[in-house]
């Protein structure tokens, strides 16, 4: 029982301070999964965000919904009690944003008239796009850049999004195929 | 009711088919809202982005969140996030059920090398898709892509950004109306 609140407490913590999202709440998570709690070793928790990375979904869900299912599982053999522990950690961590972020909603949609308001959020427009810029900058390293042809299917994925307008999804899966056959 | 459902099933397909974490779930979430369902307008999708990177949570799920409340209020919230976060859950069980090691599939290895690139050209074709929303303003344009630059050499936590261009904002916004309060008394 000790345990459930413990995971419990710790990723509603993780929810809590976890600003800016997916990579942005990774350390967050090994601070407290590792060298808090001490649940799992640096090379599991790496090889959680390995797979957390190439599975669809939100990473840091991904993340929170492997080490919960991970830490009952290991306490008990049992796994519905792993999915359970799965279950709870993942709601841990949504729960605080759910209920922030729907009340800031709430308060954007009552608002969205006042003139202040409106004038704010559209000056910092360029600030919020380049936020989105720099997640993709961001990506540019050697683990996602590994040869030439990364830099042309960068260029091919811009240009089948932005003039072509194909389906992200249908982009990927694309893509998914050429990586199969070329690599 | 029938919105509810139809939030769940988006949310669920988008969750289910994005690989790259939330970010990536930002082009596909504007394509289906934006483009295809006209549920949002796309500066009213600049305005929402402003807001989920406020709030802690992951962003696709504070996207789900904002879309569904518009759409439908507390029902259109849960439905959305139970459809953004359910696809996860589902499918890192069965990972850490039946697969130890994922990871060793050589077929998905290869698939995710071109896959990984791919996304990042996706992400900044989606802001790109975004500068339409700035009036055709050079300047904001290149602010808007310079910012992008400094925030990926500097590691800068975003919601300060965030909060510090809304106080300098609301600041200009106050010293202008001053200014012109000013100019009609004399």
């Amino acid at each position: 029982m000790n345990i459930l609140l413990t995971i419990f407490l710790a990723f509603l913590k993780i929810g809590t301070f976890s600003f800016g999202g997916g990579y942005a709440i990774l350390p967050q998570i090994q601070y407290e999964v590792v060298d808090v709690h001490f649940w799992i070793t640096l090379s599991k928790f790496t090889d959680i965000i390995a797979i957390s990375q190439i599975t669809p979904g939100p990473i840091s869900l991904n993340a929170a919904t492997y080490i919960g299912f991970d830490l009952i599982f290991n306490t008990t053999s049992s796994i519905y009690f792993g999915i359970f522990g799965a279950l709870l950690a993942t709601f841990s961590v949504v729960i605080f944003p759910l209920v922030f972020m729907t009340n800031l909603t709430r308060l954007y949609s009552k608002n969205k008239d006042n003139e202040l308001l409106r004038k704010v959020l559209k000056n910092i427009r360029p600030v919020i796009i380049g936020l989105v810029f720099a997640a993709g900058f961001g990506l540019f390293n050697d683990k996602n850049i590994i040869d030439i042809y990364s830099i042309f299917i960068v260029i091919i994925s811009f240009i089948l999004f932005t003039k072509y307008k194909l389906n992200p999804i249908v982009i990927s899966f694309i893509f998914a195929i050429i990586g199969i056959l070329v690599y | 009711m029938k919105i509810v459902f139809q939030l769940f099933i988006l949310f669920f397909k988008i969750g289910f088919l994005t690989i790259g974490g939330g970010y990536a779930m930002i082009p596909v979430i504007q394509v289906e809202v934006v483009d295809k369902r006209k549920w949002i307008d796309s500066a009213d999708f600049i305005d929402m982005l402003s807001i989920a990177q406020s709030s802690p949570g992951p962003i696709a799920v504070n996207t789900a969140i904002f879309v569904g409340y518009t759409k439908a209020r507390f029902l259109g919230v849960i439905s959305s996030v139970l459809g953004t976060i359910l696809p996860s859950i589902i499918i890192i069980l069965t990972i850490a059920i039946f697969f130890n090691t994922a990871l060793e599939n050589e077929i998905i290895l290869k698939a995710f090398k071109a896959v990984r690139p791919a996304t990042i050209g996706i992400i900044i074709g989606s802001a790109f898709k975004m500068l339409n929303t700035l009036d055709k303003s050079i300047s904001k344009i290149l602010l808007s892509i310079s910012i992008g630059v400094i925030l990926t050499l500097f590691n800068i936590q975003p919601i300060l950004i965030i909060v510090l261009s809304m106080l300098i904002s609301i600041i200009i916004i106050k010293l202008k109306n001053r200014g012109q309060q000013n100019g009609e008394q004399t």
